[in-house]
Formats: C-alpha cells, structure tokens, sequence
C-alpha cells in the first residue's frame, strides 16, 4: 500500500508575508498540511530561524505553533553558500557553521529531508569531502541531506554528476533530490525523465516547477514548456513515494493579499497532481 | 523632521498620486527619500521615529515608494528595481515587526523593548487598508466609531474605505472632507472561447458562473454553426435565457476572424462579412455593450477605414459599438507592425472612422510584444477616450502567450495607472486562452477561480488610483 501523498510548498516565496508564523497560518488557511521551510540565503536574513544564537528554541517553538496550528515540516531547504567561480572548499567552511545549524533545525522540525545544493564551481573530490563533512550531523540527527540538481552546463546539471557524488559519498543518508525546473533547462543536456531513470528510487525529494526550458523561471506547473504529464508517469512507474513540493515562485508581481488565493491554486494543482502520481 | 515632511506631502498630494509631474518636483521629493532611506539593494530596517518602528511614517513611506516608482518609469528607469525591491521588503518588515495577527491590527514597534506597543491611533489601521496591507472590512467598520469627524487626516479614512469597497461608508466621511466617488466599477469578465465552442454555452457559462464571474465575452472568432446556420438568432437567444437563468451578463463578445486574409477565398470573404454582420445581431441580443472586431492586418489605415463601412450602419441602428484591436504580424521570430498594432497607426484609423460606435480594444499583451514600437501604456494613454474595452492577459515580452496577468513579464502596475488617468469606464475583460490551453481540464475551475481573484485584484487596484471626486466649487 503506498504512503498517502503530502502537498507540500516552500516558505521562501512568500517572505512578504512577514514572520514564518504568518506563512505557515497563511499555508494552513490555503489548505496545506505541510510545508517546506526554506533557510536558504536567497531570501532576507530576518525570517530564517537560524540567524541568531538561540536559533534552537526559536525552532522549538515554532514547532510548538505549528503543531497547534496542525501543519508539519516535510522538509527544509539548507542554507546556501554564495560561492563565485573559482570558489573553493575554504569559503564553504565559512557557511558549515549555518549548514550546521540547518540540518539541525530540520530535525526540531521534525522534517526527513534537508535539501542542499551541490557546489558547481568546486571539483566533484571537492563537494564529496564537503558532503562526507556532514555524514556525523545527518546520522546524529537523523535527518536525510536531500542534494540537487543544479540548472548549469557544469556539474551538477546532469544525472551522471550527482551518482558520482552520492557514490564517493557512499551513505544512505545522503540521496537526491530532484528539481525539474532545472533538469528541464535546455543547457544542462539532460531531462527530468533521465534523472528519473538513472537515479531511480535515489530520488527522495522534489522540487516542482515550471520555465520555458530555457531560464530558470520557477513558475507554476502547466504554465510553460515543461510537458509534467510524462515526467509523473515516469515518478510513478518509478515508484516514487515521496511528496510532492512546490518551488515556485508566482507571487513576485502580486500584492500579498492575494497570496491565499494563490497558494490555494498551487494546492489544487497538487492535488491533480496526485492523481497522476499515484 | 523627516516623517513631517513625507506625512504634509501626502496631505497634499493623495488625490493626485497619478500624476505625472516635472522632473524637478519628483527630484526634491526623491531627495528626502534618499535622506531618510540609503540607497541600497534593498531595505534591511524599517524608518523609525522616537526609538519607534512607526506604522504611519513606513506606510507613508510605503505610498511614497509606489509614487517614486511611478515617476522613475517616466525620469529614471534605472531605479525601478530599486523601489520595486524596497516596497517588498518594507512590505515583509511591516507585517514582520508592526502586525499583531491575534487581532489583525498594527502597531508602532519599541525597539528598546523590542516589542510592540499597546495603544494606537485609529487613523493608522486606515492606511493598512488603503494600501492594501490589510483587507480587514468588519475591522474597518468597528473603527469608524473611533475617529472623529474633524479630524485632518481623514482622507486616509476616505481612502482606506473605498479600497476596501465600502463605498456608502467612504462617502460618509468623503462629504466631510468635500470628496466623493465616482459610481464607475468595472464588470469583471472573462472569453468564452477560453473554456469552449459556442454551442457547448451551457457547460462554458456553468464554469464562468462558478467560478465567480457575473459576466463574459461571448468568443465567435471561428467560423461554426451556431452562426452559419439559419437558427443563428435562436442560438443567440437561447444563450442569452440560459445565461439569464444564472444571473450572467454579456458585456461584449468577439466578432469572427479573419475575414480578408491570403487564406481566405474572394466568395468566403463575403460570407463573412456577412457572418460578421449576423455577429453584431447577435451581441444585440446577448445585451453586449460592444463586438471586437478585428483590423484587417496587412491593410492601411484607409483600406481598413473602408472596410468598416461594411458594418457601421447596422453597428449604429443596434447601438453596437465596434471596438477594433491591436493587432500584430510575425516575421523572422519577432512581433513586426500589422493595422493597429502601435499607437501611432491605431488613432490614425480612429479618427478617420471617428463615428460614435467606433472604439478601441487594448488588447494589453499585443501592445507589450517586442518589435511592435508601442507600450500598452503608450497605447492606453494616445488612445484615451476611445478605449471602452480591453483585452487582459500576460505575455513574456515576445510571444502572443495569453498567460495569466501577474504571472508573466506585463508589468500591471503602470497599465493601471494609465487607466486611471484615462479615467477608463469599460470593463476589466480577461482573454488568457494560452493559460487556460496549457491547465489541464481537471483543473479549469479552479484556473477560473483565481483568475476571478486576480480581476477583483486589479478593480481594486484601479478604483484606488482614480481621482476622487471634488465636491468644492
């Protein structure tokens, strides 16, 4: 019997919203059950839990609230380094500290996934003894580093580079998460269907999105070029048992009183989504 | 000294954000901003008076940016962005530090206790509604009892009741102040050809209606029986009960297309143009305002003139004005000019028909493709009174794409401000076939649903930048 479906969306998109209470309470009041908390540094520092030393008990209480609230945490996004080319495996040991600290607020979350991004500007030697850095935190606490694809013409754009990575890394707490959008994206010379295909039940995780194959866009499913139709069918033949998450961000060009309504579309797409699934 | 100045602007200015104004003034404005605001990506911190995160000094700052901004279009377009990524931030710092969600109200911030303080001036909540931070009606209502009828500032309560669609209420407080509101409010209307073929009305209507909408634009561009056939007038009146039945109304339905065109046989043109004619009966009986029809692309503007005559005549006895659209060609990967496709070549052809029943369609995505030297905002603004209808979708800057609005690269924001200074009496009528074509059939209700939410969006959006009405002599 497969495990009942969770509709999940990231909390990152919606930072104009204020506090991550206000998100979550919008995400419940739209339908969710679940979210994806984002501590990624793409957003403003001010709504990442993480950006003071009591970073714990902020997390433990914004459990608490979400568990009134009844909605949970299916899995984070870890905090990203900026990196520039030519950046090395020293500038990411500045950002181990916050990637600490992630991984751990995943696991007061209470979420399964962290989902990290492999470094494309570093070496592939580099990324897997970046990532064998983190093997004690992931097993200490129990929390699976989800890595993705990433949308470029170097590493990391194919389903090739991130088996190499997650062979040198040799651990089952370290497994793939797919992001479409970026697998879509014509430079990477790959396709989500042969992500799928090469790295099977290696796939724990998505991140769901639409562009026109060309940019990175991050728009809603069945809004641009990706054809999402064979790329379900495949997840399903596939045997994917993982939830279905959002990352798209529609709401750049609208007012945040319209944000309910939005995320209640995502949500109704999702559960469309379900149905071919599953 | 800073939040005086900003907050005797505003007294000043409120009735007139839309404005364009000289360069000069917009640059003494910006200066104070700049004082109180460093330029930066974006802002980290909200302005503070008193060792106070102040609610009314950041929403005036808030009116101000989107005011900034709408000049920058015109002085400055480099700083677009900028203000663009302020009004985000500060939006998110507002609701951050200033909202209180247990019971939906704002308040200063002490930044020494690092909490919110307790008391309040009811004027402030009116600015959250003004500006759309808050949509709180009942909120709203409860709080007029606290403000007091010679109070200076009560324009921010005018104007954070029409925003709020409370109009009676607005009105009340506007003859204190000597203003009203004009009674204009856009129909919210959608194509039928979006969902479904003519003779599937009932099905397409049962969606358009449970989706939210009360009206639609009834789609005959293709040739089909329901107009070729002799029945054509039965179909229209059976269309017209059925809608009546569910309390939808027509505002406009869109005429056939092409009729002269490389494709078209001499003996078919006229059928069609005969199948048109039988279009403009039919939007009679449909209780259309208006019937879209199309400019004969590769024809000038006196080609196009005289293809007109073939339809004002009746236009005129059924009181059905044809509204001609934007057009464009394609030619080597781009968008190149076609009849109406700018705004230039579009009023030419207006003011040589220049007959009462002959008026404009803005089709908002045509005007913003690259190649075609226009803007939507061009084309609203050249074109002034004759735009009594609008197309409504969201393309990327090149392609034809009918997306939804707000969700492509068509910047809304100053479409709505021409709008508005146009003062725009037509309807807000969506034509997004591309969003609808690419959203599965499973999901059309809810597509509909949100784009309904997306046009309620957009009314409010251009009501509240309407000037209110002077009542002072």
């Amino acid at each position: 019997m497969p495990k009942e479906i969770t509709i999940s969306t990231n909390t990152g998109t919606l930072t104009r919203l204020g506090t991550p209470y206000y998100i979550v309470k919008a995400l419940k009041k739209a339908g969710f059950k679940s979210y994806d908390f984002t501590m990624n540094n793409t957003i403003i520092g001010f709504d990442s839990l993480f950006d003071s030393d009591d970073y714990r008990q902020r997390a433990k209480d914004f459990k608490v609230y979400t568990d009134k609230l009844g909605i949970y945490c299916n899995q984070t996004h870890g905090y990203v380094p900026r990196t520039t080319k030519g950046a090395t495996l020293n500038d990411r040991k500045d950002s181990y500290e916050k990637i600490k600290r992630t991984i751990e607020i995943t696991k007061i979350l209470g979420a399964k996934y962290c989902v990290l991004h492999p470094d494309s500007f570093c070496t592939m030697n580099e990324n897997i003894d970046f990532f064998k850095s983190l093997k004690e935190l992931a097993h200490e606490n129990d929390v699976v580093i989800a890595i993705e694809n990433m949308p470029n013409d170097n590493l990391f754009g194919k389903p090739e580079d991130l088996i190499t990575l997650l062979n040198g890394i040799d651990d089952s707490y370290f497994q793939a998460c797919l992001d479409i959008g970026h697998a879509e994206i014509a430079i990477t010379g790959s396709t989500a269907l042969d992500f799928i295909t090469k790295l099977g039940t290696r796939i724990v995780c998505l991140h769901i999105h639409d562009n026109d194959k060309g940019h990175d866009l991050h728009q809603l499913p069945f809004t641009n070029g990706i054809n999402f139709f064979e790329i379900f069918k495949a997840l399903k033949e596939n045997k994917y048992e993982g939830d279905i998450t959002f990352e798209s961000d529609i709401f750049q060009k609208m007012s945040p009183t319209l944000f309910v309504d939005a995320i209640s579309f995502i949500r109704e797409i999702g559960e469309y989504i379900t149905t071919l699934i599953r | 000294m800073s939040k005086t100045f900003f907050v005797n602007w505003l007294n000043k200015h409120w009735n007139d954000l839309i404005d364009v104004v000289p360069f000069d003034e917009y640059k003494e404005v910006r200066d104070h901003y700049f004082l109180e605001t460093k330029e930066q990506r974006w802002i980290t911190e909200l302005s503070q008076t008193n060792g106070l995160y102040d609610v009314e000094f950041n929403v005036v700052l808030f009116i101000l940016e989107k005011w900034l901004c709408r000049q920058a279009r015109i002085y400055e377009k480099e700083r677009v962005s900028f203000y663009q990524n302020t009004l985000a931030s500060r939006t998110a710092l507002i609701n951050r530090y200033l909202y209180n969600d247990e019971d939906d109200m704002f308040y200063d911030f002490n930044l020494a206790k690092q909490e919110r303080v307790s008391n309040y001036d009811p004027i402030t909540q009116y600015y959250l509604f003004w500006t759309n931070l808050s949509s709180n009606k009942k909120r709203a209502l409860t709080l007029l009892k606290e403000i007091e009828q010679n109070n200076p500032q009560n324009y921010v309560v005018f104007m954070g009741l029409r925003r709020l669609g409370l109009i009676k209420e607005a009105n009340e407080i506007g003859n204190l102040i000597g203003y009203q509101i004009d009674e204009y409010k856009p129909r919210i209307s959608t194509n039928t050809g979006c969902i479904g073929a003519p003779d599937e009305y009932e099905e397409v209507l049962d969606m358009i209606k449970s989706a939210g909408f009360d009206t639609f634009d009834f789609s005959l561009m293709y040739v089909c029986d329901f107009f070729t056939s002799d029945n054509y007038l039965k179909n229209a009146r059976n269309v017209k009960a059925y809608a009546d039945s569910l309390g939808l109304s027509c505002n406009q339905t869109h005429n056939l297309f092409p009729v002269i065109h490389s494709t078209v046989s001499a003996d078919e043109t006229r059928d069609r143009i005969e199948y048109t004619k039988r279009i403009l009966k039919i939007s009679k009986i449909l209780g259309a305002n208006s019937s879209i029809v199309h400019p004969i692309n590769d024809f000038k503007e006196q080609q196009n003139y005289e293809y007109y005559q073939h339809y004002l005549s009746l236009a005129e006895q059924l009181d059905i004005k044809i509204a001609t659209e934007n057009m464009w060609n394609w030619h080597e990967h781009k968008a190149t000019l076609a009849a109406c496709s700018n705004h230039v070549n579009f009023k030419t052809l207006l003011d040589l028909v220049n007959h009462p029943h002959f008026v404009a369609c803005v089709d908002l995505g045509h005007a913003d493709m690259d190649g075609l030297e226009t803007s939507p905002t061009k084309m609203i603004e050249t074109l002034g009174d004759y735009v009594q209808c609008i197309h409504v979708h969201g393309i990327d800057g090149k392609y034809d794409l009918h997306g939804l609005p707000l969700l492509e690269q068509t910047d809304y924001e100053p479409i709505l401000d021409s709008l508005a200074r146009i003062n725009y009496q037509g309807d807000i009528t969506f034509e997004c076939d591309g969003f609808m074509r690419k959203m599965p059939k499973e999901v059309h209700l809810s597509a509909l649903k949100f784009m309904h939410k997306i046009g309620i969006y957009l009314r409010e959006e251009l009501l509240i930048r309407r000037k209110a009405i002077c009542l002072k002599k």
